[in-house]
């Protein structure tokens, strides 16, 4: 690797950490299930790095990164998820520029959320803590704690959006009045 | 948030992966008719993908001289650990375990007291050495004074575009063969700012690969950190908030079990201010200490 092939890459590696999260949260709602969107997301950083030269501003990296991330997931879908009913272009490009123009807002809630993940009862907990171990499956956890797959699904559900009401609330307290 | 428990329910489905075809049909069109709903649902999604972030966590000891105690909420203290966010471990202890047994792992300049210390940029070209962005060995300056030895790391804050800060530092461990299935192993450092208005995130991370030291360097790095990230045999990261108006050292800490058969380490520390934040005075790291930990048999 030559020095400036090292200062690209070092380049490269800034951009795509500062928006890395974005990245992942806007490919979540792109690719039903959490596992399929970490798999895409492998995809996003290897074709991101690969075609990184093709980029002539660095201003435009955000954009061009969503671009990317946004083909990279219809990609995975048409191919390999063909059972799952997605979002047409429309919806996808709509998706796309409110990721971007609210990136600063969900990078907030995401400094939020550990606050409210203090709140959570220890049950509550316990839950996220066990739901979201890389390759676990609800169906087996179901079985694994004596409840049903859907008991579980709707706890999460209700977990995340108390969640999402608290992350709010500990914004609007950090407003300055 | 004004969403009725219809629209919630269509995104978890959605989200899921069990939404029928109407059901997608019904979601698509009130995210492309509504921009709340749109915003919404992103921000359903970016919890999701947040929360995959955090691991069930586990405590670590305290690295020596902490001092967190004197600002940290006392029920923190009493429990003894806080949770970082999208962390894997928790941040650290609060005492130090008895019996615990600690063998320092080889590494070049823990505490930064060679002023002439070379970092060379990006990833490390080889173990045992220092790289990352623009960093010096420095004294005491801007009030902050060295929390071990007589010398620290500065981090230089640059940008690129927007005010987001990370400065970031790596080195590569090389790690000795063992016969054991797992080891335990803790990375700590402890970080410090000059500027007591900023709030900056400070990171620990910590991956165990299978590649042998010799392996490892710029060209693996580009061909395989984000996968081996994701795929490392082992890894583990910790953050903390620093809270504003704190110019003092925070030690930060993680454990991590590793398979016997893991060849390096790579350990990565980093410093990322608030998006919004003005600040661009440096930030400061000392005290980096990796070991290898046995902990006492449970009688």
């Amino acid at each position: 690797m030559t020095n400036s092939e090292k200062q690209r890459h070092d380049l490269f590696l800034r951009l795509y950490v500062e928006h890395e999260e974005s990245l992942r949260g806007f490919v979540r709602s792109l690719v039903p299930t959490l596992e399929d969107s970490r798999e895409v997301m492998q995809d996003v950083a290897a074709v991101l790095w690969r075609k990184f030269e093709d980029i002539t501003s660095m201003d435009d990296f955000r954009r061009w990164a969503f671009g990317v991330a946004r083909f990279v997931a219809m990609e995975f879908l048409r191919t390999r998820r063909r059972d799952r009913h997605v979002f047409g272009d429309e919806a996808l490009r709509l998706l796309a520029v409110a990721s971007e123009e609210s990136e600063d807002a969900f990078e907030a809630e995401r400094r939020a959320l550990n606050d409210c993940l203090r709140k959570l009862k220890d049950d509550q907990r316990s839950l996220v803590d066990e739901a979201y171990k890389p390759g676990v499956r609800i169906d087996e956890l179901a079985a694994r704690v004596g409840r049903s797959a859907m008991a579980l699904y709707k706890s999460l559900h209700r977990i995340r959006i108390a969640l999402m009401n608290c992350t709010q609330r500990v914004l609007a307290q950090e407003e300055p009045t | 948030m004004n969403r009725t428990e219809h629209e919630l329910e269509l995104m978890r489905l959605y989200l899921d992966g069990v939404a029928s075809l109407e059901e997608t049909q019904e979601l698509e069109s009130l995210i492309v008719k509504d921009a709340s709903v749109r915003q919404d649902f992103l921000r359903y999604a970016h919890l999701d993908s947040a929360l995959a972030g955090v691991r069930r966590s586990q405590p670590s000891v305290a690295p020596r001289r902490s001092i967190w105690l004197s600002w940290r909420p006392l029920a923190a203290a009493a429990a003894g650990i806080v949770f970082g966010m999208f962390c894997t471990s928790v941040v650290f202890g609060i005492v130090g375990q008895h019996g615990v047994k600690k063998t320092p792992l080889a590494m070049l300049q823990p505490s930064f007291e060679d002023a002439q210390m070379p970092l060379a940029k990006g990833f490390p070209p080889a173990p045992a050495l220092w790289t990352g962005d623009v960093a010096k060995v420095v004294p005491r300056e801007n009030g902050v004074t060295p929390e071990d030895g007589h010398h620290m790391l500065r981090l230089e804050t640059t940008t690129y575009g927007k005010p987001v800060l990370f400065p970031r530092l790596y080195q590569i461990i090389a790690l000795p063969p063992s016969g054991r299935a797992l080891r335990e192993i803790e990375v700590s450092a402890s970080f410090a700012s000059a500027d007591p208005d900023s709030s900056p995130h400070y990171t620990v991370r910590a991956y165990a690969v299978n590649e042998a030291p010799e392996r490892l360097g710029p060209d693996w790095f580009a061909r395989h950190w984000f996968i081996q990230r994701d795929e490392s045999i082992a890894s583990a990261e910790t953050c903390f908030e620093n809270p504003l108006g704190n110019a003092k050292w925070q030690s930060i800490g993680l454990r991590m079990q590793v398979p016997g058969k893991a060849r390096c380490l790579v350990v990565f520390f980093g410093v990322k201010n608030h998006a919004k934040s003005q600040a661009r005075k440096p930030h400061y790291v000392d005290a980096v200490q990796v070991s290898f930990v046995e902990s006492p048999s449970i009688p």
